[in-house]
């Protein structure tokens, strides 16, 4: 069976040489029966014997490929039985043009025109086959699609920019649609007796009963099939495959439960600042997994996406002490941690290797390192910083005030170090900036207590707890 | 030394070849599978990760797990049950108990009384948290816990209970949690081990065995590594007299060629585990001094944890020595306390337990906030099962005590990735079954990896056949409860 299978994949070489040899033979054939008086070379009667020859082998050898299954069955012997009419014609006409020598223009035309059709419908189905009925017009004009029988192609919808205006069903509920469910529940395989690919064909519904049932959440059976546990057989989507997000199944049960309308701009409805970001967080979820979709330009943490880091950068870091990782599987910044012992500090080399891979560094944790202020200067040229802990130094604020230019920058802390008031408004100025540890520090509540930014932290030295009587 | 055929030890036949020549072998190519171990010219010492990174981002970066041991009670601390005092000394309902079975100390008794918590409870803080008059410092940090109100075991013993909760199985011999966390994630400092094991140094109270803490059937080098309350914290680390530190380096050094040698021909596991061993213990002589002296600590912070927190060995020294070694990247440490497990007496226990814990527990939050590490540091509060609502043993005015209660226990958790200041889960009115939201000790550990950014059912080791996980085929992420 083995060798069956592997002399059926050679079907799809061989079947190229009686199109080119068969179409030339009758080209040939036609040229000179039309032309009075041309003498016919014999070499046409040899295109033909190889021609009929090429055809069995190919007919042969796809007959072995269609062994090994996985083909639709119907159209496997469409594509045989006009790839067996092919190489009939070609026989026939060796036979006679050939060797009977019958060139009337009748025969000769019946015979070439005969012969490319059917080579050509053989190709065409075998091309189908291969590549799906999709595949030849499916960047044919609209025109051609519909001659051919194809509804028209229609224009992808432009990337939401503005939620509000936004369509419910066709930005919302479809994409989501196309990237989870139309892989089974369309057309081309229709599980469970579901098409989940347009919204009459949702409402519909399939083998089940209804799927939505506007209005009514807990009655849908589409919401109730992608709420159920993972683990449950009744779950959607099925057989392991990736299910939708937490936002995402939020999202359609809110469509349901506002009527599943069919179309309508989504400031129309009632949008809370919640029902916003969990939409946003659902298409934009399903842009990531679409590839036809726009590709995210920002990753998980809000930075530009970066192609992978030289491994040869990590070594050269590890070799210096740091401890540096990749932040996750697919986000290409590092987080670098370096924990030396007491004596070891912070130097230029550390710094260069640093700087080498500055695009690279989303969180940096160079805390009881030695760090001195003239090497601050260094650390602003890290664009993508997010996180950075320079804790337990000896930093003051002309070192600190250097790090003015980090405008990722959302984490900074400065607990135990030299700074003082002084470097508060070059702290202000950081656009990013959520929190900086201030504790430990000649920071006066004063000047914190007028940002939101600072964590002090003195305050809980400063509780004393209540004792209560039943402790006592 | 010849190649001798591979013992029936229950691990992979790596066909002559162990990980690490393998990976040699293999090179950059297979950068994912241990890129740790590739790019470093001293992989072989490097008890680093088998991940290149992170399955996801991870949301904590360590985790302090602060052990109680025996069993605290859940309706004295944490939830809330005012009608058990209602109903104090009445019988509890057939309905309620259900047929759940009784430890083999409780089953002979003729009647099981409601016993109502002696305790007063209050409100604290913005997320107005319900808790006990016996946790005064806890209820300062409040809204940075999350209390999880609904956990439950099968275990109703504490080895089997313990064991569970330290390795995803009732039955002995699965790695630890900590060991798991090493496995995947490494050290993040390489002159200590990634998990530190913090034990209280007197009192009564059940055993703690070192299997707690054993890597079971993952390389030895992810074993819990016990820190001792003594003069030398980790045992057998020193020179012997008269030898120094260099000569004690260029020894091993020479050893370490020796292994390699071995390594070369036999290609055994274990040999590169054990050159690991020798390597960090080496580090170790001088790493582990400086994490233990507690010299430069500020006066204040010292009085944060408490009276006892110079006192080697005690629960508050062991919380401040768990926030020195979370400060040089540690990256699992397990703080134990003994003694919660209040048979009788249970109004003297609590209070004992409270005073030793409470404060320094409260501390460990304020401390790593002050410094800006609760943001990445995760501390999970808590023990192998809950008490009973019925008194166990004799019922006076006063005094009472609790037996081992399965069905529903409470733990807390503060910091990297979990909701501050949310209780999740319900208990029904006699804090008896769980009404809402059950987490079973297996979520509790896919959660906490999650928090980690480990995927719990990606982290395997293929171990007699089959690859093992913490969670076994168990485990759901408790999504409500992540920040």
């Amino acid at each position: 069976m083995d060798w069956l299978q592997f002399w059926g994949r050679f079907h799809v070489l061989a079947l190229h040489l009686p199109i080119g040899i068969l179409v030339l033979a009758a080209l040939t054939e036609l040229t000179y029966a039309w032309r009075p008086g041309a003498n016919r070379p014999s070499v046409v009667n040899a295109m033909w014997w190889g021609g009929a020859l090429s055809a069995i082998i190919a007919s042969g050898l796809g007959y072995l490929l269609s062994l090994s299954g996985g083909y639709n069955e119907d159209a496997v012997e469409l594509h045989l039985i006009w790839g067996i009419a092919t190489s009939l014609i070609a026989v026939v006409g060796w036979w006679i043009i050939g060797l009977k020598a019958r060139r009337g223009k009748t025969v000769v035309t019946g015979l070439a025109v005969g012969q490319i059709v059917a080579l050509s419908i053989a190709g065409h189905l075998g091309g189908n086959l291969t590549h799906g009925p999709e595949y030849l017009f499916e960047h044919a004009p609209n025109l051609v699609r519909t001659i051919a029988g194809f509804a028209p192609r229609q224009a992808p919808r432009p990337p939401v920019e503005d939620l509000a205006q936004a369509d419910i069903f066709l930005d919302v509920v479809q994409p989501l649609m196309e990237l989870r469910c139309t892989s089974c529940h369309d057309p081309s395989k229709t599980k469970g007796e579901l098409l989940l690919d347009t919204y009459a064909n949702i409402i519909a519904g399939g083998e089940s009963g209804r799927s939505v049932i506007p209005g009514d959440v807990a009655g849908s059976e589409l919401s109730v099939r992608i709420n159920h546990d993972p683990e449950h057989d009744d779950f959607m989507p099925s057989g392991g495959r990736t299910p939708l997000t937490m936002e995402q199944t939020l999202v359609i049960d809110w469509w349901i439960e506002v009527g599943a309308p069919e179309a309508g701009p989504l400031d129309t409805f009632e949008l809370t600042p919640d029902l916003r970001t969990l939409i946003a967080a659902a298409i934009g979820a399903a842009d990531k997994g679409d590839s036809d979709a726009t590709i995210e330009t920002k990753n998980a943490l809000g930075l530009p996406r970066l192609p992978e880091i030289n491994p040869n950068l990590i070594t050269e870091l590890e070799g210096l002490g740091f401890d540096a990782t990749p932040i996750a599987e697919d986000i290409n910044y590092l987080d670098i941690d370096f924990y030396r012992l007491g004596e070891e500090h912070i130097s230029d080399p550390h710094l260069a290797a640093l700087l080498k891979a500055k695009d690279h560094i989303a969180w940096l944790n160079l805390g009881s390192s030695g760090l001195q202020d003239a090497q601050l200067a260094t650390l602003a040229h890290l664009p993508n910083l997010l996180k950075l802990d320079i804790s337990k130094n000896a930093l003051t604020d002309d070192g600190v005030i250097a790090l003015a230019p980090l405008n990722q920058l959302q984490s900074l802390n400065l607990h135990d170090t030299d700074i003082t008031d002084g470097v508060l408004p070059a702290l202000d100025e950081l656009p990013a900036l959520q929190q900086a540890f201030l504790w430990r520090t000649a920071v006066t509540p004063e000047a914190s207590n007028t940002r939101d930014y600072i964590e002090l932290g003195a305050g809980f030295i400063a509780i004393p707890a209540k004792d209560d009587e039943s402790n006592k | 030394m010849s190649h001798s055929e591979p013992l029936c030890t229950g691990y992979e036949d790596t066909a002559g070849l162990s990980r690490r020549s393998f990976l040699n072998k293999m090179g950059m190519g297979l950068g994912s599978l241990a890129l740790a171990d590739l790019v470093n010219p001293v992989s072989a010492l490097d008890p680093s990760a088998l991940l290149s990174s992170t399955h996801i981002a991870p949301m904590a970066k360590r985790i302090i797990f602060l052990y109680q041991s025996g069993g605290p009670s859940q309706m004295d601390l944490f939830d809330y049950k005012p009608r058990l005092n209602d109903e104090h000394g009445q019988e509890l309902p057939d309905s309620v108990r259900q047929g759940q079975r009784l430890t083999g100390m409780s089953t002979n008794q003729s009647s099981l009384p409601l016993a109502g918590s002696p305790f007063t409870f209050d409100e604290y803080g913005q997320s107005r948290a319900l808790l006990s008059s016996a946790l005064p410092y806890t209820a300062q940090v409040a809204d940075e816990i999350c209390f999880v109100k609904s956990m439950y075991t099968e275990a109703i013993n504490h080895g089997p209970g313990v064991t569970m909760m330290q390795t995803g199985s009732q039955i002995p011999g699965r790695p630890s949690f900590g060991s798991w966390m090493s496995y995947g994630l490494g050290s993040m400092n390489d002159n200590l081990p990634s998990y530190v094991v913090l034990k209280p140094k007197t009192g009564g109270g059940q055993p703690l065995t070192s299997r707690y803490w054993d890597a079971g059937f993952l390389p030895g080098k992810h074993n819990g590594v016990q820190f001792r309350a003594d003069k030398d914290a980790v045992l057998y680390l020193n020179n012997p007299q008269g030898v120094s530190r260099r000569g004690r380096h260029a020894a091993i050094e020479h050893l370490q060629e020796l292994h390699e040698r071995q390594l070369a021909e036999t290609s055994d596991p274990a040999l590169e585990n054990h050159i690991a061993q020798y390597e960090m213990a080496f580090r170790m002589q001088a790493s582990v001094p400086e994490v233990t002296d507690l010299s430069d600590e500020p006066q204040s912070v010292l009085d944060l944890y408490g009276p006892n927190a110079t006192e080697p060995g005690t629960y508050a020294a062991n919380c401040l020595l768990a926030r020195r070694l979370a400060e040089k990247g540690v990256r699992f440490i397990q703080v134990f306390e003994k003694g919660w497990d209040a048979h009788s007496n249970l109004p003297g226990n609590i209070r004992n337990q409270s005073k030793k814990t409470d404060q320094p527990s409260a501390a460990l939050i304020k401390d790593l906030k002050m410094r800006g590490m609760l943001d990445d540091t995760l501390v999970v509060w808590g023990g192998e099962f809950g008490r009973t609502n019925y008194c166990q043993g004799k019922m006076t005015s006063d005094n009472f005590g609790r037996d081992h209660h399965p069905r529903c226990f409470t733990m807390w958790m503060a910091g990297g990735g979990v909701k501050p200041g949310y209780s999740h889960g319900i208990t029904d009115d006699y804090c008896y079954n769980i009404v809402q939201d059950g987490v079973h000790v297996h979520d509790l550990h896919a959660t906490l990896m999650h928090l980690l950014g480990l995927d719990h059912e990606r982290l395997t080791f293929k171990y007699q056949g089959r690859h093992f996980r913490l969670t076994d085929v168990h485990g759901h992420i408790v999504k409500p409860i992540l920040a």
